[in-house]
């Protein structure tokens, strides 16, 4: 029954632009257009965009520090899969690499990981990552007590209402999704792929790893399969999405349709003012697969809309410039505010 | 989200389709090497090696061909399959070029189709996007803009 805004007095703390980079040029693309932190990987499985030719090793990593802390941004490193008992070393490592190299936090996932970077590396700033799945303040506390953690990304399951709940009863700083293609299941849960690929996101870092991907042209349309099965089958005037199992479009009971969700982006632009009323630190954008030219475009955009925001939240319009701008590189047609405006909970 | 593609103008068209292959072979991959062989990664290079790749110009009509040996492109006259077959327009490769467009918005457009090991594509698209050649870029963003807008 939650009617709008609650407070009258629209808060005026600026919220942060946390932007993704698989590259140094998207590095550069997101700090140059405004993005306040950066987030990127290593190259491997430590984090969940593990893909070939993507990412950064020590170098690229330590010029991108660099790069970020001259223009007043930071970097944070997504450590964000579960180690596995026989490969928890190269976790740990990870977390060393990253505080020698001096990055501003890391996105943890699993609470082993946390604990070793709280005790080995007590100035190290933690974030807990969306994989770790906390979608209440008691779980968020858990973490907090336990880790010290500054800030928890939400998942992308929760309604406006609920996350409200969430920022007024925590300490840490909330950071919530504002835009870019949805993973629909609850993020550091999701094990669907593991049925197609034998890999997890949580585990492996991908749930479309390009080995398993084959995209086929038939004279039914364009075919995309992922370990063998497939996934969707595309005609002329169908865009195609990501081929993961969660965007499939599958016979059940003799009808076909996408019994998960129908492949949308997500985009909140709109809710910006209340977001920021309700006390949320910091929007993330989602894509650090995607190319250098879609990270320049989305900060650009945001980085504007969040000016807007910030300097007069009750005459905040989204401009329709943005909303076109932002449509031009979403994957499928349709954005949605997804979970955020759900009529069910 | 407009799907529609910037297509070389008919006369063009008509004088591409009829260029012959091999020198247009010859002459890309001789720019491959003078812009993107250093900048590659040798182990990515080495993942390439023995690989033919085709980049089809459809509104030109043609086909380009090269393979990597050595980790130098080099032209080739005739694929046998080859290991991944890009098609697009000629204005959408510019604008993937001077990063204009973005590859996986021209791919969810059906405007950029790839065909083949979907490893290696993804592989030469992420390494692609890794290398900064702005010289290179800011030349094509502005032969782009003095053909016209509508870039991307
Ligand atoms: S399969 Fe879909 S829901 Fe599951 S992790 Fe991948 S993108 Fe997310």
């Amino acid at each position: 029954m939650d009617q709008g805004v609650a407070s009258p007095a629209l808060r005026t703390t600026r919220m942060k632009l946390v932007c993704p980079a698989g590259t140094p040029p998207a590095l550069k693309a997101a700090v140059d257009n405004g993005a306040d932190d950066v987030y990127l990987g290593f190259k491997d499985e430590t984090n969940a965009r593990n893909f070939a030719g993507l990412n950064f090793d020590d170098r690229s990593l330590r010029e991108g520090i660099d790069y970020a802390h001259r223009k007043g941004a930071q970097v944070l490193v997504a450590l964000n899969t579960y180690p596995q008992p026989a490969s928890w070393r190269k976790w740990q490592a990870a977390v060393d690499r990253a505080a020698e190299l001096g990055v501003d936090a890391i996105i943890v996932a699993d609470a082993g990981l946390l604990a070793y970077a709280a005790k080995t590396h007590p100035g190290l700033r933690l974030h807990l990552s969306v994989q770790g799945s906390a979608t209440s303040h008691e779980a968020i506390a858990f973490y907090h007590e336990h880790f010290g953690i500054k800030r928890a990304v939400l998942p992308r399951v929760l309604s406006v209402e609920q996350a409200e709940k969430v920022v007024a009863r925590t300490p840490v700083e909330i950071e919530v999704f504002g835009f870019g293609s949805l993973s629909i299941m609850v993020e550091g849960r999701c094990a669907l792929s593991s049925y197609a690929t034998g890999e997890s996101p949580n585990t492996h870092g991908g749930c479309s790893p390009a080995k398993a991907v084959r995209w086929q042209p038939t004279p039914g349309g364009l075919e995309s399969r992922l370990g063998g099965v497939l996934i969707d089958r595309f005609g002329e005037e169908d865009h195609p999405g990501y081929p993961t199992l969660c965007r499939g479009r599958f016979v059940v009971n003799g009808d076909t349709y996408y019994p998960f969700e129908e492949p949308t982006s997500l985009n909140t632009l709109e809710l910006l003012p209340r977001l920021q009323a309700m006390g949320v630190a910091a929007i993330k954008i989602e894509g650090r697969q995607r190319s250098p030219v879609y990270v320049e475009t989305v900060t650009r955009v945001w980085r504007e809309a969040l000016d807007d925001c910030a300097r007069e939240p009750q005459r905040f319009r989204v401009k329709p410039a943005w909303q076109e701008a932002l449509a031009g590189i979403s994957e499928g047609r349709q954005c949605t505010l997804g979970a955020y405006h759900r009529p069910w909970k | 989200m407009k799907a529609a593609a910037r297509r070389l103008p008919a006369p063009i068209r008509a004088v591409a389709s009829r260029l012959p292959r091999m020198p247009a072979s010859i002459a890309f991959a001789t720019g491959l090497n003078l812009t993107l062989r250093r900048k590659f990664p040798a182990e990515v290079m080495d993942r390439l090696e023995g690989h033919t790749f085709a980049i089809v110009v459809e509104d030109a009509g043609f086909e380009l061909l090269f393979r990597v040996r050595g980790r130098r492109f080099v032209p080739v006259a005739k694929a046998e399959e080859p290991v991944l077959r890009f098609r697009a327009v000629a204005w959408d490769y510019a604008a993937l070029a001077a990063r204009e467009a973005d590859p996986d918005t021209l791919f969810f457009n059906r405007r950029l189709v790839v065909e083949g090991d979907t490893e290696i594509a993804l592989l030469v698209k992420n390494t692609l996007d890794t290398i900064d050649i702005p010289r290179t870029r800011s030349i094509l963003r502005r032969a782009m803009r003095a053909v016209g807008p509508g870039a991307g």
